[in-house]
C-alpha cells in the first residue's frame, strides 16, 4: 500500500471575490503526496502556493473560498477524506488539522501569539489534541523542545516569542507543528525569513525529524537551493495553475516548460561566476491577478510564443516522460537546458 | 589621484548608551563597531553578512543618514580633493550629498505615495538647482528611458507599478543627481527571481555606462558573487575578511566565511552540501563576547581566541581578522562549468 497517496489534490480552484473583480489564486491545481515523500512547490509570489497550503488545511482567510476540486487524504485509519467537503469550522476538520496535518508557517514572529509563553502555545495542542493533563502537557513541551535541538528547553517554556532569536522562533515553531506526530507536514517558506546560516541549521533539523518520524512534508518555497538540497518531487505553479510537475532530477536537468527554464537560469548559482556575462531575465511581470486569461497563462513572458496557439488556447497538464508532467503546447521539440550539460541519467 | 575614491577609516556607529535621569547608563549597541576600508574608483564592493551585523548601519553612516559615533569617511572629490563627510556638518554637506546616493531595500516604502514620478525624481534635481521648468521634464523622462521605464510614465503614482519597477523608479531617482557613489541597500531582495535578473542586469548596465562605483549590501551570495569585484564579510559590526570575489569564494581565510559559503543550499539535487553548522546564535552587539567575537560559534577555536581580539590584519594581499588565518586550510565553493541555456 505503499503506492497509495497519502494526499490528492484534484483540480482545486481557490477563489477570492473582491469587489475590484475575482481573483483565481489557485485556479485548478493537482498535487499527490505519498507517505514519507517530500514534495516541493516552486513559485514567484502570487503564484498560489501559500493558498494552496491553506486550503489543504481549509484555513483560507476569507473572502477566499474553495470554488471547486477535491482534497482527498487518507487518514490514519485508512479512511479517505475529501477535505474540500469539510465544514471548515466542524468537529471533522479540526481533528484533522493540527493532529494530522500540521505547518509551519514563514514568519515565525507574527504567527506566534506574543501574549502567549511558547510552553502555553505548544501546551494547547497537547491539550486539545491529546487529551493530556496541563501538567503532562508542560513536561510534553519541554521534550518536544528538546527534540527540535532548542537550548535550555526548560527555560524556554516560560519565555514569550519576543525574547527569543528568530531561528529559535523557528524551532519553536516546528516543534509546534511535530508535538502531536503528524503524518503531512506543511511548511510554508520555513526559511525564508532567516539567515543562511540559520537555513542550514533549520534544514538539517527538519531533515533528521522526517528520517526518525517518517511524515510526509510539502515544502513551500521560491528557493530552487531549498529544494534541491529537500525535495524528491518538485510542482511549479504560475498564476494558480501546474505548470510543470516531476522528480526533482527531471526538473532540474530536463525541465520541459520555459518557465521552469528561466527559473533555474535566472538565478546567479553559487560557484558559477560568469565574468561579465548577463543573467538570463524573464521580460515583463507578473500580469494583473484580476485579469482573465485567455491561452497560456506564461505566453506574455515566453520567449517561445508562437503568437497564435499559445495565446488562443490554454495547454493542458500532459504527460512527457516517466512521471514528468508539463502544461505547454511545445514542451517536446523546446530542448530546454537544465541546471548543468553532462546528464547522468 | 589616488584609485580610492571613498576611505572609510574606523567607523563606529553605537546606538543608546545614553546616561538616563536616574540610574546608570545601559551599554551601548555597537551596531558598526570600526570598520575601514578602501571603495575603489568603479567598482563594485560587497557587503555580506547575517541579519543585525551592522551592514545597513554601515550603509547609513556613509550616505550620513546616520550620524557616526566616531571615524572618518573621506570622499576624495576630483575638484574640491578629499573631504572627510563624517566631520562635515549638514550644511557643509549639502555639495556632497549629490555625489553619494542610496538605494533602498524596499521599494515600496521608500516611495512617496502622493507623488508622481516626475516629482519623485525632479524633486531632488530641483533642490539641488540642476534643473528647473521643462528641464527637469526632459531629465526625468530621460532617466526613465535609462532604467527601463517610459516617458509617459512620469505622471503615474508609485502604486501604478509592479515591485520590479518601483525598484527602477528608486534607481532613477539614485541617478538623478549624476552621483559617482552609489550605495545598495538590498536592492533585489525584495523582488522575485525572474525580476531580480532584470534589475542586476539594470544595475551593471548602469555602471559600465556612467562612471559609477557601487557599494552593493546584500545577503544572498550568488547575487553578490555575481555582480561584485570585492567582497567584505561583516560580523557583528566589523569586517572579518575583505578580498577579491573569487578568492574569497574559492578559498576563504576566515571560518565565518566557510560557514557562510556552505549554508547556501546548491539549486542541483545531485551535489550533495555539506554545511558546516554554526552553533547557537549571532553574538549580541550590546554584550560581546572576550576575545575574537566569532569563537563561541568557531569550530576551530583555540585558546587564543578567547582572550585576544584579533586585528584586521594582511594575509597574502587578503584582510582577515583571525588568528590562524595562514594555518587553517577552509573550503570554498566549488568552480563550476557554467551552463548556458
Amino acid at each position: 500500500m505503499a503506492d497509495t497517496p497519502l494526499l490528492k489534490v484534484e483540480d482545486l480552484c481557490t477563489h477570492y471575490h473582491l469587489p475590484q473583480g475575482t481573483v483565481r489564486a489557485v485556479d485548478g491545481a493537482s498535487l499527490s503526496v505519498k507517505p514519507g515523500q517530500t514534495v516541493g512547490i516552486v513559485g514567484e509570489s502570487g503564484c498560489g502556493k501559500s493558498v494552496m497550503l491553506r486550503s489543504i488545511l481549509r484555513i483560507v482567510p476569507r473572502p477566499g473560498r474553495i470554488e471547486s476540486g477535491r482534497i482527498l487524504y487518507a487518514r490514519a485509519d485508512g479512511q479517505v477524506t475529501d477535505l474540500a467537503a469539510l465544514d471548515q469550522d466542524g468537529r471533522a476538520a479540526r481533528a484533522i488539522r493540527g493532529a494530522e496535518i500540521s505547518m509551519i508557517f514563514q514568519e515565525p514572529m507574527t504567527s506566534l501569539s506574543p501574549v502567549h509563553t511558547i510552553g502555553d502555545q505548544i501546551g494547547e495542542a497537547l491539550i486539545l489534541h491529546r487529551d493530556l493533563s496541563r501538567k503532562a502537557a508542560r513536561a510534553e513541551t519541554v521534550a518536544a523542545l528538546d527534540r527540535v535541538a532548542m537550548p535550555r528547553a526548560e527555560r524556554i517554556v516560560d519565555m514569550y516569542p519576543h525574547e527569543i532569536s528568530g531561528g529559535m522562533r523557528q524551532r519553536a515553531m516546528i516543534a509546534m507543528a511535530l508535538c502531536c506526530g503528524p503524518r503531512l507536514l506543511m511548511a510554508d517558506e520555513p526559511t525564508t525569513a532567516l539567515d543562511v546560516t540559520t537555513q542550514a541549521q533549520i534544514l538539517a533539523l527538519m531533515r533528521r525529524l522526517q528520517e526518525e518520524d517518517g511524515m510526509a512534508i510539502v515544502f513551500v518555497t521560491h528557493d530552487l537551493g531549498v529544494v534541491a538540497q529537500m525535495t524528491e518531487f518538485v510542482v511549479i505553479m504560475y498564476l494558480g495553475r501546474v505548470v510543470e510537475t516531476g522528480p526533482v532530477r527531471d526538473i532540474y536537468y530536463r525541465p520541459k516548460h520555459p518557465y521552469t527554464h528561466a527559473l533555474l537560469h535566472s538565478i546567479p548559482k553559487l560557484g558559477q561566476r560568469r565574468a561579465g556575462a548577463r543573467l538570463q531575465s524573464v521580460k515583463g511581470g507578473l500580469p494583473d491577478p484580476y485579469l482573465t486569461m485567455t491561452g497560456c497563462p506564461f505566453a506574455p513572458r515566453c520567449p517561445h510564443n508562437d503568437g497564435d496557439r499559445c495565446e488562443r488556447e490554454a495547454p493542458a497538464l500532459r504527460s512527457v516522460g516517466a512521471a514528468q508532467e508539463v502544461r505547454c503546447h511545445y514542451a517536446e521539440r523546446l530542448d530546454l537546458q537544465g541546471v548543468r550539460k553532462a546528464v547522468t541519467a | 589621484m589616488s584609485d580610492a575614491i571613498l576611505k572609510v577609516r574606523d567607523l563606529k556607529k553605537h546606538f543608546g548608551g545614553k546616561k538616563p535621569l536616574f540610574g546608570k547608563a545601559p551599554r551601548a549597541v555597537r551596531a558598526v563597531d570600526g570598520i575601514d576600508f578602501d571603495l575603489r574608483r568603479g567598482e563594485t564592493l560587497g557587503l555580506v553578512g547575517e541579519s543585525g551585523c551592522g551592514k545597513t548601519t554601515l550603509g547609513r553612516c556613509i550616505v550620513r543618514a546616520h550620524d557616526p559615533t566616531g571615524g572618518e569617511v573621506i570622499y576624495d572629490d576630483p575638484d574640491r580633493g578629499p573631504v572627510d563627510l563624517a566631520a562635515l556638518s549638514r550644511k557643509e554637506l549639502q555639495p556632497y550629498r549629490l555625489e553619494v546616493q542610496m538605494i533602498f531595500q524596499d521599494p515600496i516604502g521608500s516611495l512617496n505615495p502622493r507623488m508622481t514620478l516626475l516629482e519623485i525624481i525632479g524633486e531632488p534635481m530641483i533642490v539641488n538647482g540642476l534643473a528647473t521648468g521643462a528641464e527637469v521634464k526632459k531629465r526625468v523622462g530621460d532617466l526613465l528611458v535609462r532604467v527601463g521605464l517610459r516617458r509617459e510614465h512620469m505622471n503615474r503614482y508609485p502604486h501604478a507599478f509592479s515591485g520590479g519597477q518601483r525598484q527602477r523608479i528608486g534607481i532613477a531617482r539614485a541617478l538623478a543627481l549624476n552621483p559617482k557613489v552609489i550605495v545598495c541597500d538590498e536592492p533585489v531582495s525584495a523582488l522575485d527571481v525572474s525580476v531580480q535578473a532584470q534589475i542586476l542586469n539594470l544595475l551593471q548596465d548602469l555602471q559600465r555606462d556612467g562612471d559609477l562605483t557601487f557599494l552593493f549590501i546584500a545577503h544572498d551570495l550568488g547575487v553578490v558573487e555575481y555582480v561584485c569585484n570585492r567582497v567584505a564579510v561583516m560580523y557583528v559590526g566589523r569586517i572579518v575578511e575583505l578580498a577579491e570575489t573569487d578568492d574569497l569564494f574559492a578559498r576563504p581565510l576566515h571560518p565565518y566565511s566557510e560557514a557562510l559559503l556552505s549554508a547556501v543550499p546548491v539549486p542541483d539535487p545531485e551535489v550533495e552540501g555539506h554545511p558546516h553548522l554554526l552553533q547557537g546564535d549571532v553574538a549580541n552587539a550590546v554584550n560581546l563576547p572576550p576575545g575574537c567575537h566569532f569563537h563561541p560559534r568557531c569550530v576551530y577555536c583555540v585558546a587564543r581566541c578567547r582572550t585576544e581580539d584579533p586585528e584586521l590584519r594582511e594575509v597574502n594581499g587578503r584582510k582577515v581578522r583571525c588568528h590562524r588565518a595562514e594555518e587553517l586550510d577552509l573550503e570554498g565553493v566549488a568552480q563550476e562549468e557554467a551552463v548556458h541555456g
